[in-house]
């Protein structure tokens, strides 16, 4: 049972927060559906979108910022293009997911996460993107040498597979614009 | 000859060349001038404004604003990825002077990043009239019923974006009208596709592209098209994938924009990089195209 | 000799504006002699502390410092009055909902209220006394539209022996409830309550019926307004037509069925229905071969009365009234731009509820046989979609549609009742069903005829195999649904009629913001409008559902009724002045009046203009229009205006 006096008093700080940083008002959704009705995703979501909300509403953030959704979400906005009291629910749910990423809630969806880090490692060394490195790459660390293999014979030949990588003249500048996010020099981990 | 920068952006130098080639092609034909940017970048795609807090996702496309500014005064991104990403910088840089101030740090000098960003469509219909198009036709495309497939990121948000209308764009279909295909239609235009999940996450993009093209061929389409090579790689070069987790058997060719504009204009299919496709189920309107 | 009065109007007032502040500030002002603050000035002992003061002190001039002169100035007009005073000496000023509703800070709103009285003190100084006159009533009431609302209207004040003239733009009476064919909690069949009604309207020695008629202009005022209304050329002669249908039926020129919501196919020449009052015929030129080729003439040549005449045109009659009554009833709103995701109308088996009606009436296209517009087989599967442009801000459309969940319940026991093997599915994000007897009804679709109620909104309708793929959410379930639905029936919201915001602005009644005409007030004057004399009855005023209709026309009939009773009203005496010894002769001001209440004439030694006071409404156009600046209006004078403008930038 959902103890709500309990969780709509402590969840009201996170909420807020997320109120503040997508500039959307949680109590405004009136659970309609809708959001859920166009997601292409919500199938591979723990909560659905509209559920996602309702969480939100009643104060439970932890289920919310340790969800799938908060990870998988697409950001295709169809949600947010149709709901009918205009929330900006993909909004909600990138800050949702910004404020897990912040508090360290990490262990959800890590292939994800590691597929971001590969592709922007991967941009870091080049400049630009190197699809067969980030490809052999991701599939050395997840293990699952076979993810994608189908492809190779099709992507051989039909020369769509680039062997060597791209090189940009003015990589430090490159490096520089990932030094501000992260601090440091060379490909943040 | 108008001239403009040109941002072609990762994919179209490797996985989506074709969508490069048939681009320069069209533009060649009709005096569009395109010179490339120099030394760019990757504009951050999907994960950079998804990771470590987002700001690469304006950082990484503000240095090729940065460079158009010292070009012409619009810079066109073919992919639909890249063109969000350059509106997104455009955007934010606008009303965030601090923002401004830590990109121009970065770049070792103040950020230029007012330059004009068109997409590809919005740039052929600016420089190609439906009228012209239709008298330059060689091979016309009577009897194809094209799926006009937008995606998401160019028309949304469409705040950021300012482009069509972001529930049922239609900007595609004068110019593809003019080559003599119909465009009926078609529902999923802006469904998302799975976007970047391909690697990771694969069972989204199988199904999000699944019910796609399902609906596509429902609706009695002959052939999509796109502006986003991330979408091109889930619809077509997936296809077979899609085929193999449920037991479909579909062959749905996927052009782009470009090739389609090109192929009315009298180019071969291998001209444009259409043999490059991995669906090649092209019927009978392509037979006649030879 | 001025006296201010302070209402506390409880906390109202009080609770942001210091009435102490207020009182000691208008002690010292200029010809004030006494100022006091008041817990509720409007009650009796409020209205007694006033007169009281009146007397003891001898006020000859009052400020009342309040509410708006929209609520109470009538209250403390006659309050004064009975204290003995002239009732014009008085001036309300507005601290209330221009003043301490929307402001929160005491000091600042409190400083905002002592400028306001005092600007309210500088006009009055320059107040003089004035006496209102009076005018004559037209003893006939005109009713616009002729639904159920407008019909109950007419009947009511025509039963009660007052002449009405009902104008309907259609060729036929009875609105949208003639089209419906079962009405809910009840179930009775809509066409057996109306009908009667329909023919009653017909026979009333006291109605005059004009069909294809629209208001075109009005001019005037409450008891004595000048209407002319156009009935349009149906190139049928009413008084010889005599329903016969065979002009209808050898009609070669196919017309949109409009009375069908275009589920059927109707003629050029037609009547729209079986039991329509007038039962005449209307000929529709933009579909008739004769006037898009100019060849044909079948009807003429096969009327047997001789009834058929293409050479009519349009007559414009003009009549006096003394009441309006405005009864155009709703439109449906056109989801199909709206909506991409539901096909924007691409598939014929996506239709509006009014469609689907038609398609259960017997007196219907289909006989009262469910056929699916698509390829006219029997539906098994149906899916209801509520709020359809209502209570969705993504299409500028908040409110709710108020009628929409019980008629979808309505429908669902219907297509039971029909097919008896049929599953309806009902997507609703409330259930809305608040009057008598609703929600019973609304649980017996669920309870005894199978209806499925799915709590969610439908995100896309898609075809799949000659079905169509409701993409939906079950909110409780928690996920995602989908329906392959043979049919689909979208519950769309509802909007004024068409043209119904080109008539409020020539009867001068305003609207809200979704086009419904706007009542006086949302409580005590629901039929009223803010122009004297004309009243809303039906879903003009805002979606509500045949009994409410039917009340509130009874209500608007009533008002009529007491209106029209009376000889003659009371005019204000705020009317344009011309001071005739500085008039130049321009007319300017005759040219600009809207009401013709300026006249030649023949004084000074030459032609000047004159104020006929019974037609002047003191809308003070003339006053701006008049170059020498020599017309003023009583009651608020150049002098008045200046005075309070200085008083407020000082």
């Amino acid at each position: 049972m959902i103890n709500l006096s309990q969780t709509v008093k402590e969840g009201a700080a996170v909420v807020a927060e997320i109120e503040r940083r997508s500039g959307q008002r949680i109590t405004a959704c009136l659970q309609c559906g809708r959001c859920t009705s166009t997601c292409v995703a919500a199938f591979a979501f723990d909560y659905p979108p509209h559920r996602l909300m309702h969480l939100l509403q009643i104060g439970l953030v932890e289920e919310v910022l340790r969800s799938e959704t908060a990870q998988l979400c697409l950001d295709c906005m169809t949600c947010s293009m149709r709901c009918p009291v205009k929330i900006d629910v993909a909004g909600v749910i990138e800050t949702a997911k910004a404020i897990a990423d912040e508090a360290g809630l990490r262990d959800t969806e890590p292939n994800l996460r590691l597929f971001r880090r590969g592709f922007l490692n991967n941009v870091c060394r080049h400049g630009r993107l190197h699809e067969t490195t980030l490809l052999l790459w991701f599939n050395l660390r997840t293990g699952k040498l076979t993810n994608d293999l189908s492809l190779a014979p099709l992507l051989l030949r039909k020369k769509k597979v680039r062997i060597f990588p791209p090189r940009i003249k003015n990589l430090r500048q490159v490096r520089r614009l990932f030094q501000q996010v992260n601090g440091s020099a060379g490909p943040p981990r | 000859m108008t001239a403009y920068s040109y941002f072609p952006g990762c994919s179209l130098t490797s996985s989506a060349a074709e969508y490069d080639v048939s681009f320069r092609l069209v533009a060649n034909a009709f005096g569009i001038g395109l010179d490339e940017l120099t030394d760019w970048n990757c504009c951050g795609a999907s994960p950079a404004p998804h990771h470590w807090g987002g700001e690469l996702g304006i950082l990484l496309p503000a240095r090729n604003l940065h460079i158009a500014g010292a070009g012409h005064p619009s810079v066109v991104a073919p992919c639909a990825g890249c063109y969000n990403r350059l509106k997104y910088a455009q955007f934010e840089l606008e009303r965030n002077p601090e923002l401004r101030e830590r990109t121009g740090a970065a770049l070792g000098e103040a950020v230029r990043y007012q330059t004009e960003v068109l997409n590809v469509i919005q740039l052929l219909n600016r420089e190609i009239a439906p009228g012209d198009l239709s008298e330059r036709v060689q091979r016309r495309l009577s009897g194809l019923s094209l799926g006009t497939y937008y995606g998401c990121v160019l028309v949304r948000p469409p705040e950021v974006v300012r482009y069509d209308d972001p529930n049922n764009p239609v900007k595609m279909e004068p110019l593809l009208n003019a080559t003599g295909a119909a465009t009926p239609h078609f529902p999923f235009k802006t469904e998302c596709c799975g976007s970047y999940m391909g690697l990771a996450k694969k069972e989204m993009v199988l199904q999000a592209s699944k019910r796609i093209i399902e609906v596509a061929l429902e609706c009695g389409i002959d052939a999509l098209v796109t502006v986003c090579p991330l979408c091109h790689q889930n619809l077509e070069l997936r296809q077979g994938q899609i085929n193999a987790a449920y037991g479909t058997d579909y062959h749905l060719p996927v052009l782009y924009f470009t090739q389609v504009i090109g192929l009315a204009l009298g180019h071969l299919p291998a001209e444009l990089g259409i043999d490059q496709h991995a669906t090649t189920d092209f019927g009978r309107w392509m037979l006649d195209a030879g | 000799m001025i006296g201010v009065f302070v209402c506390q109007c409880g906390t109202n007032i009080a609770a942001t504006v210091s009435t102490d502040r207020v009182v000691q500030a208008a002690k010292s002002m200029l010809g004030v002699v006494h100022a006091e603050s008041i817990q509720y000035t409007c009650s009796d002992p409020g209205q007694r502390a006033i007169i009281d003061a009146i007397q003891q002190k001898g006020l000859t001039r009052v400020v009342m410092a309040g509410c708006s002169p929209r609520m109470h100035e009538i209250t403390f007009r006659r309050a004064i009055g009975r204290a003995g005073m002239n009732p014009f000496m008085l001036e309300m000023v507005n601290i209330r909902e221009q003043c301490s509703w929307i402001h929160s800070g005491i000091d600042e709103t409190t400083e905002k209220a002592i400028d306001l009285v005092r600007k309210g003190v500088a006009r009055v100084r320059r107040q003089k006394p004035l006496q209102p006159g009076s005018s004559p009533v037209a003893r006939r009431a005109l009713v616009i539209g002729a639904g159920v609302a407008g019909i109950q209207a007419a009947l009511d004040i025509a039963d009660a022996g007052i002449p009405v003239t009902l104008v309907e733009k259609s060729p036929t009476i009875g609105g949208n409830m003639a089209r419906l064919d079962k009405t809910f909690p009840t179930l009775d069949c809509s066409s057996c309550i109306l009908t009667p009604r329909m023919v009653e309207v017909k026979q009333h020695e006291n109605i005059k019926l004009m069909v294809n008629s629209e208001v075109e202009k009005v001019r005037g005022y409450i008891g004595n307004f000048e209407i002319d209304i156009r009935k349009k050329a149906s190139c049928v002669i009413e008084e010889k037509c005599t329903g016969c249908l065979i002009c209808q039926e050898k009609c070669p020129s196919k017309a949109p069925d409009d009375f069908n919501a275009c589920a059927g196919e109707s003629k050029a020449i037609s009547i729209p229905f079986p039991q329509a009052v007038p039962l005449v015929a209307s000929l529709r030129k933009e579909y008739c071969r004769l006037f898009i080729s100019g060849k044909c003439s079948v009807c003429q040549k096969v009327c047997p009365a001789d009834a058929i005449d293409y050479g009519q045109e349009d007559t414009v009659v003009t009549e006096k009234f003394g009441a309006v009554v405005v009864a155009t009833g709703f439109g449906l709103y056109d989801w199909k731009q709206s909506y991409p995701t539901y096909g924007m109308g691409m598939y014929p088996d996506v239709i509006n509820a009014l469609k689907y009606e038609r398609l259960l009436s017997a007196s219907g296209p289909t006989g009262g046989h469910i056929e699916r517009p698509s390829d006219g087989k029997e539906p098994r599967d149906i899916v209801f979609i509520s709020c359809i442009g209502s209570r969705d801000e993504s299409v500028g459309r908040p409110q709710c549609c108020s009628i929409g969940c019980m008629y979808m319940a309505k429908q669902a026991i219907l297509t039971k009742e029909h097919i008896p093997d049929s599953q309806s599915y009902i997507f609703y994000i409330d259930v809305r069903a608040a009057g008598k007897g609703y929600d019973e009804f609304a649980r017996r679709a669920q309870t005894d005829f199978g209806a499925i109620y799915i709590r969610g909104r439908v995100g896309k309708i898609y075809p799949r195999g000659g079905k169509l793929v409701v993409m939906g959410t079950d909110t409780l379930a928690g996920d995602q649904v989908e329906i392959e639905a043979d049919l689909v029936v979208l519950a769309t919201g509802l909007t004024p009629a068409e043209g119904a915001g080109g008539l409020a602005r020539r009867l001068n009644i305003s609207t809200d913001g979704q086009g419904f005409m706007a009542e006086g007030h949302p409580k005590l004057k629901p039929v009223e409008t803010n122009t004297g004399g004309v009243f809303l009855a039906g879903a003009c005023q805002g979606p509500k559902d045949i009994p409410a209709s039917v009340a509130q026309a009874g209500a608007a009939a009533a008002k009529v009724i007491g209106l029209l009773s009376r000889e003659e009203i009371e005019t204000s005496p705020m009317v344009a002045e011309v001071n005739q010894l500085k008039c130049t002769g321009c007319f300017k001001c005759r040219d600009v009046c809207p009401y013709g209440a300026i006249e030649n004439q023949d004084a000074m030694g030459g032609q000047v203009a004159h104020v006929i006071a019974s037609l002047c409404q003191g809308c003070g156009l003339c006053n701006v229009a008049c170059p020498p600046g020599v017309i003023s209006l009583k009651g608020y004078t150049d002098n008045q205006l200046i005075a309070e403008v200085v008083e407020v930038l000082r």
